[in-house]
C-alpha cells in the first residue's frame, strides 16, 4: 500500500484519538460487568454463610436452654457449658469474618463507578496535562472510605483493619 | 419488654450481623435501608437507640443523624455511628452531629452488644 494511499483510509482520516475512544467504550464495560459479576459472587456467597450461622447460633440457644434444666455440678453439665462458650466464641469470630465480604463489596462498588466515570470521561482527556491527572487521582482518593483503599492509592501496604469504639 | 434499636445499613448481609449480634442479646431489631427509609421507620415506632452506617445512598448516615436531632421525639435518642470510615474528621463530624459513640468496621458482636448495653438506659 503506497503512503498516499495510507493517508486516504478511513482509520488514517479519523481524529488521533479515535482508536482510544473506540478500545475504550469497546472494553471497559467488560470489565464493569466483571466487576458487578465479582461483587455479585461475593455477596451471594455472604448470604449463603450468613443463613448458616443464624442456623448455628440458633442450635447455641437451644444448647443453652437445655443446659438450664441439667444438673449444674454434672461433669457432662460442665463439659457442654464449655462447648457452648467455645461455639459462641467461634460464632463471634465468624460474624467478624463475614464482615469482610460486605467490605470488599464497597470497595469493589467504589471501583465500578470509578471506571464507569473514567470510561465517560475519556474521550475528553485527549490534551490532558500533569495538573487534571492529579485531580482526578484527588477525586478518587475522596470517594475512598476505608484505609485499605487509601494505602494502596499511594502505592502502600495496608495491614488488616483494626476495629475499635470509640465514645463520645 | 425488650428495647428495640433501629439499624440502618444499605447492605442486607450487614443488617443482617448486627441483627443478629443485638437479637442474641435480647434486642429487638428495626431495620432500615438508608437515612431516608430510616426517616419513615421513625414514625409512630418506640426506638431506644440507633446504629447507623455513614455512607449510604439517599440520605447518607451523617445526614440522617442531624436530622434525628431535630425530631423532638429522637432528640434524645443515642445513636451510634456504625461504619467502614475511620478518617477523624469524619469522626469529628459524627460527634459534633450529636453520635454517641463511632464503632470502625469490622466490629466484634460483643463490642457492639457492649456499648448498646451502655448507652440503651
Amino acid at each position: 500500500m503506497s503512503r498516499r494511499q495510507q493517508s486516504t483510509s478511513p482509520a488514517a482520516s479519523a481524529p488521533p484519538d479515535a482508536g482510544i475512544t473506540l478500545m475504550t467504550a469497546t472494553v471497559l464495560p467488560i470489565w464493569s460487568r466483571q466487576l458487578r459479576a465479582i461483587q455479585n459472587t461475593v455477596q451471594g456467597g455472604a448470604v449463603d454463610l450468613l443463613s448458616c450461622f443464624a442456623g448455628i447460633m440458633g442450635l447455641q440457644d437451644l444448647l443453652d436452654s437445655e443446659l438450664k434444666a441439667m444438673p449444674a455440678d454434672a461433669a457432662h453439665t460442665l463439659a457442654l457449658q464449655q462447648l457452648s462458650q467455645e461455639l459462641a466464641l467461634q460464632c463471634e469470630r465468624a460474624l467478624v469474618g463475614l464482615q469482610f465480604g460486605d467490605r470488599a463489596t464497597q470497595m469493589l462498588d467504589i471501583l465500578h463507578d470509578d471506571t464507569q466515570r473514567f470510561s465517560q470521561e475519556l474521550p475528553n482527556m485527549a490534551h490532558a496535562d500533569a495538573a487534571e491527572a492529579q485531580a482526578w487521582l484527588d477525586a478518587l482518593e475522596a470517594r475512598y472510605t476505608t484505609d485499605e483503599q487509601r494505602d494502596p492509592h499511594h502505592g502502600e501496604s495496608t495491614g488488616p483493619p483494626h476495629n475499635n469504639v470509640e465514645f463520645f | 419488654m425488650s428495647k428495640t434499636i433501629l439499624v440502618i445499613d444499605d447492605s442486607g448481609s450487614f443488617r443482617t450481623v448486627v441483627k443478629l449480634a443485638l437479637q442474641k442479646a435480647g434486642y429487638t431489631v428495626i431495620e432500615a435501608v438508608d437515612g431516608q427509609d430510616a426517616v419513615g421507620k421513625l414514625t409512630g415506632a418506640k426506638i431506644n437507640l440507633i446504629v447507623c452506617d455513614v455512607n449510604m445512598p439517599n440520605m447518607d448516615g451523617l445526614t440522617f443523624l442531624r436530622h434525628v436531632k431535630t425530631l423532638p421525639t429522637y432528640k434524645f435518642t443515642p445513636v451510634i455511628m456504625l461504619t467502614t470510615e475511620s478518617q477523624e474528621s469524619k469522626k469529628a463530624e459524627g460527634r459534633e452531629a450529636g453520635a454517641k459513640a463511632w464503632i470502625t468496621k469490622p466490629f466484634q458482636p460483643s463490642q457492639l452488644v457492649d456499648a448498646v448495653n451502655r448507652l440503651c438506659v
